[in-house]
């Protein structure tokens, strides 16, 4: 396995309900619940579910935009945080899922702190990730030039150069004047923008424009690691197609790692090295792209990529349908969260909450009858059919 | 890059905003009413950049003229257009009206503009903080804006001059003191809005400081409700001076070129509504300069709110 990028351990994000005279928590949106991640550099992380399963925030929570609940997060961790989070690791799967204790928390916490809370290392941190918005139009802002746009995180923590610091930091430095318009120039160059466009105002643009010019933004600091949360879906397909392969291209130019959190299975196809499904704030399964669109094993996975439209109208498929709605995240399901959708539930999943258990290699699923369902549809001749169509 | 790109790179930027106001200036015009208010409201700034070099003399003071041409006018105010030295007449104490309007043009402008401006200040920080960081500051500070919102502005001037003296200052800081609050709302609110705009996100992920991002976007995006009601709080303010002024809550001599007190001359002798019959234009030509500028002022502050609302300009 190459280099770990991101690592975080037991992410929860509670977010309180407050309701009444005096603002008193009601209860608590398990928006993301235990949540394991790891991100290797130079891949393509998909996280695929439907609206209100956590994906967009498990990438604000990896980009420390919100402070997690309770969980650990690792950036390029070294030899002894490692160890220490193996450990931790392990006891919490030996545990299964459940509430942390105290001192767990106590323990979490503290390595947090020691990543983040340190100002230093965060801003270090800051400089190193960017993230791109899924409404091109609210992400940036209407006041400003798009040149100072661009500019304002080459302002803030200044462009990587060769070599590093005493203190082992990325050297950086800081551009003004002249270089700072050349170097801006040469960005949206590649972005497929002008020069003429670096003095119009947002407002002036079309959608795709103006999330090349996000991109733009992210890219211009030579960030490490950038969450993209939907950049593609409120635009329409050519648009779309564009935006992918500029972001393909900006990859391979960079050497940047991606966490593309998305619901269009068919963009995560075309994008990503790695899928992760996400359903009412847990992991389902994870799994190479291709190996997941070749052997779907959890029900819900499956049932997503039946969905996946495909161009043929001779091809007949057997649908899986899912039927009710999601499970409120105030309030969700005992033992595996999908049993009340799911086709294969049985009594035991909705007591029993399925562990994540490796199937295939690097193959992650957490259903009980994942090795039953492996089996029986080893042929996957209809799915298999899908995932050679689509796309 | 020469300089001379560099150069041109600031002109271009320097069009764009000079064609974005001048957009915003043709969608002003297009209502009459607020063009109207907008030229009265010029001409009244005009009037009190070049009102006391006109009169002549001390620029906050009226001279007092109590006899002319060998009779005595202390008492017996001179009516409008008789002499060419009292264009719009006298009033009591022999003080030409004329010469009050134009030197009350500055006087009352100063004043409002310092009470107006600091009360703007304050709200805007306080606000900014108060829905930003939110919590129990926020919460402390927006409490306090309910406490002075709901004290009487009049009643609290008069308490101050009458418990710490009636000096110029006092006077100001309890407007200020009253004039905040209001602001403190309207920038809470707009920056509650703002706050979750994705921009805002997106440059704390770029590691801007919350001063920083506070300074760059959310005041930025958050002001333009604050001219409004700036515009429309000129006229509240020097309504009010005039109201202070006119129940005697002076900080200076009867000579004081503020344009209640001008009004407030005519019924000084204790003539009370007898004013009114004996020499109706001591109390309406004053009375008309207060109207006509807080009536513009109004008129523009609306055509004004219509060109910041890019819901009407699009």
């Amino acid at each position: 396995m190459s280099e770990i990028l991101l690592k975080g351990i037991g992410i929860r994000k509670y977010f309180p309900i407050r309701g009444g005279v005096s603002g008193r928590t009601l209860g608590y949106v398990h928006a993301v619940d235990d949540v394991n991640i790891t991100i290797y550099k130079g891949e393509t992380i998909g996280v695929v579910g439907e609206s209100g399963c956590g994906k967009t925030t498990l990438g604000r929570v990896v980009l420390d935009l919100i402070d997690p609940t309770t969980g650990a997060l690792f950036y390029k961790p070294n030899e002894s945080e490692m160890s220490q989070l193996e450990q931790l690791y392990s006891e919490l799967t030996s545990g299964g899922a459940r509430e942390l204790k105290k001192e767990e928390k106590k323990i979490l916490n503290t390595t947090k702190d020691n990543i983040y809370k340190s100002r230093r290392r965060k801003k270090d941190f800051r400089s190193r990730v960017q993230i791109v918005f899924q409404d091109p139009v609210s992400s940036l802002d209407p006041r400003m030039l798009i040149k100072d746009v661009i500019f304002e995180p080459i302002k803030i923590n200044g462009i990587p150069v060769e070599g590093e610091n005493d203190n082992g930091k990325q050297k950086r430095v800081k551009l003004r004047g002249d270089a700072a318009t050349k170097y801006i120039l040469d960005i949206v160059t590649e972005m497929g923008l002008n020069e003429d466009h670096l003095f119009r105002f947002p407002h002036e643009f079309s959608g795709g424009q103006r999330q090349r010019i996000a991109i733009a933004r992210a890219i211009a600091v030579k960030p490490e690691f950038i969450v993209l949360d939907e950049p593609t879906s409120a635009l329409d397909v050519s648009v779309q197609a564009q935006i992918l392969s500029l972001l393909k291209t900006l990859q391979q130019k960079y050497n940047v790692t991606y966490m593309f959190i998305t619901h269009n299975l068919a963009v995560i196809r075309a994008v990503s090295t790695r899928v992760i499904v996400m359903y009412l704030g847990k992991i389902v399964e994870e799994a190479l792209t291709d190996e997941l669109f070749e052997y779907p094993i959890h029900p819900y996975t499956q049932a997503l990529i039946s969905a996946i439209p495909i161009p043929d109208p001779n091809f007949r498929r057997s649908r899986i349908v899912l039927s009710g709605d999601v499970p409120s995240p105030a309030n969700p399901p005992s033992g595996c969260r999908f049993h009340t959708r799911c086709r294969f539930a049985k009594e035991i999943c909705s007591t029993e909450e399925p562990k994540l258990k490796e199937i295939r290699t690097g193959h992650v699923v957490a259903c009980h009858f994942a090795e039953d369902i492996l089996k029986t549809e080893s042929e996957h001749t209809g799915i298999k059919k899908i995932s050679e169509i689509a796309i | 890059m020469t300089t001379e790109s560099v150069g041109s790179e600031f002109s271009r930027a320097l069009k764009k905003r000079l064609e974005s106001s001048k957009r915003s200036f043709y969608f002003l015009t297009r209502s009459p009413l607020a063009t109207i208010g907008l030229a009265i409201v010029i001409f009244y700034v005009i009037l009190a950049i070049i009102g006391p070099r006109l009169a002549g003399g001390n620029p906050s003071v009226m001279t007092a003229y109590p006899i002319y041409h060998g009779q005595p006018i202390i008492f017996n105010p001179i009516p409008p257009f008789e002499y060419a030295k009292f264009p719009l007449g006298t009033t009591i104490g022999g003080y030409s009206i004329y010469e009050g309007v134009l030197k009350g043009a500055r006087v009352d402008l100063e004043l409002a503009s310092i009470i107006v401006f600091s009360g703007a200040l304050i709200g805007t920080v306080l606000g900014s903080i108060a829905g930003y960081k939110g919590g129990a500051l926020g919460e402390a500070i927006m409490r306090g804006t309910d406490i002075f919102l709901s004290l009487p502005y009049i009643v609290l001037a008069v308490a101050f001059l009458t418990v710490f003296g009636r000096y110029e200052s006092v006077m100001i800081e309890s407007l200020i003191l009253i004039w905040w609050p209001t602001y403190t709302r309207i920038v809470r609110g707009q920056v509650l809005s703002v706050r979750e705009q994705k921009y805002v996100e997106a440059s704390v992920a770029a590691g801007s400081s919350s001063l920083r991002t506070v300074i760059k976007h959310i005041i930025p995006n958050s002001i333009y409700p604050i001219f409004v009601q700036i515009s429309l709080d000129f006229g509240n303010v020097i309504l009010t001076l005039a109201s202070l002024f006119y129940l005697g809550f002076t900080f200076a001599g009867p000579g004081f070129a503020e344009w209640g007190n001008l009004l407030s001359r005519a019924t000084s002798a204790g003539t009370g509504g007898a004013a009114l019959e004996s020499y109706p234009w001591a109390v309406t030509i004053p009375g008309l300069v207060i109207l006509i500028f807080v009536l513009a002022l109004n008129l523009f502050g609306d055509g004004l709110r219509d060109v910041l609302d890019p819901r009407m300009r699009r």
